[in-house]
């Protein structure tokens, strides 16, 4: 488990700026140190989980270390199954919604780094879903992966202009499919558990 | 006259021209009994299919006594007069109403085929004739007409270097040698041999394709010729003809390409049929009775008024009522296939709308179980560890796929994306296919040919597009073609703005009954190898998509022929849009 953190890692885990956590180290609010010989910050694993405490940010993604997935599908057999394989894999730490409602709840309630996001759902659109998203600009970072059982290729393209970052048609290949989340969230894609 | 010449000249003639009584039967007799008389000269006949040919879109001419009643063969007739007697142009031209010369220029060639030494040539073509005749009725092949005429003019070349230089036909004819080796006998004596002459008065004389197919390749096998369009059973017809006189010694030792054992075969002639054509031969020939001399036309003073009076006769009598009431007939008839065309294409447009919002909803709730399926069937791949279990597992997982594919093709069929038309090279399209299914080719034991043009050919199209459904015309082909067959690839320009990719195999044609059926998705009544899935409906999609079609031409017992015809031009496409984008009448105008 990692035991310190550079400034730009704890802004992602707290999901604030960089300049933010910059401007609490240096006034003192968020207790760490300085690389020896240089001027770099480096916050302690207990300090920064002491910060998120005091200021009410929730700590669970420092806590597990792994990134945070909202998977948004009405078949929950799929659902199921996609839950089981990401957490075989080790690397993702996964939330599910059932329908555009829940999944507008929860991008707000979660903070997910990723939606993996069904386009056919039965009550919000998947293209609708894109659009609220992408309106918060305290969700911009976030990443969206499409995927449908639907072919038209000036349909993906819709999505892709309403702010989808990838599109995949069902079936897929699961490990593609790992391939993709890892490439939008800049992770390695090794897998973990080999 | 240098020996090559003599040739040359025979390839120069203008036209055979018919006889006095030929002309004069035309003008006075009943059709029917015109045929009887005309049928035996060589001129005659050949003014009569040429003419008819214009004024018909026929491959084949049946019962020619009816279509004898045609203007166009008097007015053909008169035309010859004219030739004849430059002086009266005038007065024909008015007569027929028109000024272009579409007849013979010059003096025709003219042969008095009563002459004694030219009775050894018209007995040949009398002989070749009847027998063809004979055979076509015994086999109800072909239209026994049909058959007479193609016999009586199988040696073209012969005629017309009598027309051009008797003398050198007597010396050859007389030659020991032409028994053994008819064509370099012909060679030493004329330059040429008697099919290439015909060959080469075939083209300029413009003779219709279906006879023109026949006598020009009579020293080629029967499925040469069939490859090249010619009527197979004609052709046999015309082989078994000219080989049986042979066989008996008589004839003009003409070049056949197939023994009369092998035509006989192809006919399915009985040894009994086979015997009744021995005799024949063997039997004495009639000349045709009537005139004890061949006379040129021009020479009978009388024939051009009454053949003038003929055609004016004709015109009264028949012309301004029949003329209203086909014009009438005309209009109507037109009226009636805009309509269904229209009709058709409406009822075209709405069927694929219907079939797009089908797939597009099926594919939906078909691809989310098989995401499930080939899901599940993953992750236990994952963690197996049985070869035997993986390979179930994976087969799982390719089927699903394989339904995935299927979804997606329908997709393609009923909606496709709109064209991204680009100019490209069609040869590289070209080599790009044919690359694409050699493997294929050589797996089925099909071969494959694909000439290239020796220039680009720039086309504005989607390349994507009109690869995937040149590549769907060819798979079709390689499949339907049996082992040891053949497939090909090659482009025709029928007109600057147009481009024909023609594929074709060796392999059976569709059936009649599933013609009309081959171009929808999924049909089921196909015959094994042709046509599976939607190969060929995607084809005519994207062809449409692109203001072109797909077509089956019906070459009867030729190689099956299937053509993607394109506009060049995204303009030539406007002016014939189609498909969905037919839809917002607007876009027509604005």
């Amino acid at each position: 488990m990692k035991t310190v953190f550079t400034t730009g890692e704890a802004a992602k885990i707290c999901k604030v700026s960089q300049q933010t956590i910059i401007r609490c180290f240096d006034n003192g609010q968020l207790k760490g140190f300085r690389v020896p010989g240089s001027r770099f910050r480096r916050i302690p694993r207990e300090a920064l989980h002491k910060f998120m405490k005091d200021n009410g940010i929730p700590t669970d993604a420092l806590e597990s270390g792994k990134r945070k997935v909202l998977l948004v599908d009405d078949d929950t057999e799929l659902v199921e199954l996609m839950t089981k394989v990401l957490e075989e894999d080790g690397r993702f730490e996964v939330r599910v919604a059932n329908t555009g409602f829940d999944a507008g709840m929860m991008v707000k309630e979660y903070r997910p780094d990723l939606i993996v996001l069904d386009v056919m759902l039965p009550d919000i659109n998947g293209k609708e879903v894109c659009h609220r998203v992408r309106a918060d600009s305290s969700l911009e970072d976030v990443r969206i992966l499409c995927i449908s059982g639907m072919i038209e290729d000036d349909k993906i393209q819709e999505l892709k202009l309403a702010g989808a970052d990838h599109f995949l048609h069902k079936p897929f290949d699961i490990e593609e499919l790992i391939d993709h989340m890892c490439g939008l969230l800049e992770i390695e894609p090794v897998s973990t558990s080999a | 006259m240098r020996v090559s010449a003599v040739g040359e000249a025979a390839t120069q003639l203008p036209w055979l021209s018919p006889c006095a009584a030929s002309l004069l039967a035309l003008a006075r007799m009943p059709a029917a009994a015109a045929w009887e008389r005309l049928r035996h000269d060589p001129g005659a006949v050949l003014l009569v299919v040429r003419r008819v040919a214009r004024s018909l879109s026929t491959t084949a001419i049946s019962f020619f006594p009816a279509l004898l009643r045609e203007p166009a063969i008097l007015e053909g007739a008169l035309r010859f007069l004219t030739s004849e007697l430059p002086e009266s142009r005038a007065a024909v031209d008015e007569a027929i109403g028109q000024t272009t010369d579409s007849g013979p220029g010059t003096v025709a060639g003219f042969v008095d085929w009563y002459q004694p030494a030219m009775r050894p040539i018209y007995h040949a073509c009398l002989l070749y004739a009847r027998l063809a005749q004979r055979v076509a009725e015994m086999t109800g092949s072909s239209d026994p007409d049909n058959a007479w005429v193609a016999g009586l003019l199988a040696p073209l070349g012969w005629l017309a270097v009598c027309a051009a230089n008797p003398q050198s036909v007597t010396a050859c004819q007389e030659d020991a040698a032409l028994a053994q080796d008819s064509v370099g006998t012909q060679q030493r004596y004329w330059g040429l041999d008697q099919a290439a002459i015909a060959r080469r008065l075939l083209r300029s004389w413009q003779v219709p394709r279906w006879l023109a197919l026949v006598v020009g390749h009579l020293g080629l096998p029967g499925e040469v010729a069939q490859s090249l369009g010619a009527d197979p059973d004609l052709f046999h017809v015309v082989q078994m003809a000219v080989g049986l006189a042979q066989q008996h010694g008589q004839g003009l030792y003409l070049a056949v390409g197939d023994p009369p054992g092998a035509c006989a075969a192809a006919l399915r002639l009985t040894a009994r049929d086979q015997e009744r054509l021995a005799h024949e031969v063997a039997g004495p020939l009639e000349f045709p009775e009537a005139p004890q001399s061949w006379e040129r036309p021009g020479s009978v003073p009388l024939l051009r008024d009454l053949l003038l009076l003929a055609a004016e006769n004709h015109r009264l009598r028949e012309a301004p009522s029949l003329e209203q009431l086909e014009r009438d007939r005309d209009e109507l008839h037109h009226a009636l296939e805009r309509l269904r065309t229209g009709e058709a294409e409406r009822l075209q447009r709405l069927k694929l709308q219907g079939l797009a919002e089908f797939a597009a909803g099926a594919a939906h709730e078909i691809n989310n179980p098989l995401a499930v399926i080939s899901g599940q069937a993953q992750y236990l791949l994952g963690h197996e560890g049985d070869a035997g279990r993986q390979k179930s597992l994976q087969t799982i997982i390719a089927q699903a796929q394989r339904i995935h594919q299927v979804l997606s093709e329908v997709m393609q069929y009923a909606r496709p994306p709109r064209p991204q038309r680009q100019m490209v090279d069609v040869r590289s399209l070209l080599r790009e296919v044919t690359l694409a299914l050699s493997d294929l080719a050589v797996e089925r034991q099909v071969q494959l040919i694909s000439p290239e043009a020796d220039h680009p050919i720039q086309l504005s199209a989607d390349p994507r597009q009109i690869s995937t459904a040149l590549e769907c015309l060819l798979r079709n082909a390689i499949e339907a073609a049996p082992a040891g067959g053949w497939a090909s690839l090659r482009l025709e320009m029928p007109a600057p703005e147009r481009l024909d990719l023609i594929v074709e195999d060796s392999g059976t044609g569709p059936a009649p009954a599933q013609i009309q059926h081959m171009f929808d998705p999924f049909y089921s009544g196909r015959q094994a190898g042709r046509g599976r899935g939607l190969g060929l409906p995607t084809a005519w999609r994207l062809a449409r998509e692109h203001g072109g079609e797909v077509r089956f031409d019906n070459l009867s017992g030729g190689p099956t022929r299937f053509v993607l015809s394109l506009p060049r031009s995204a303009d030539n496409h406007a002016a014939g849009m189609n498909g969905l984008t037919l839809v917002t009448p607007e876009r027509m105008t604005g």
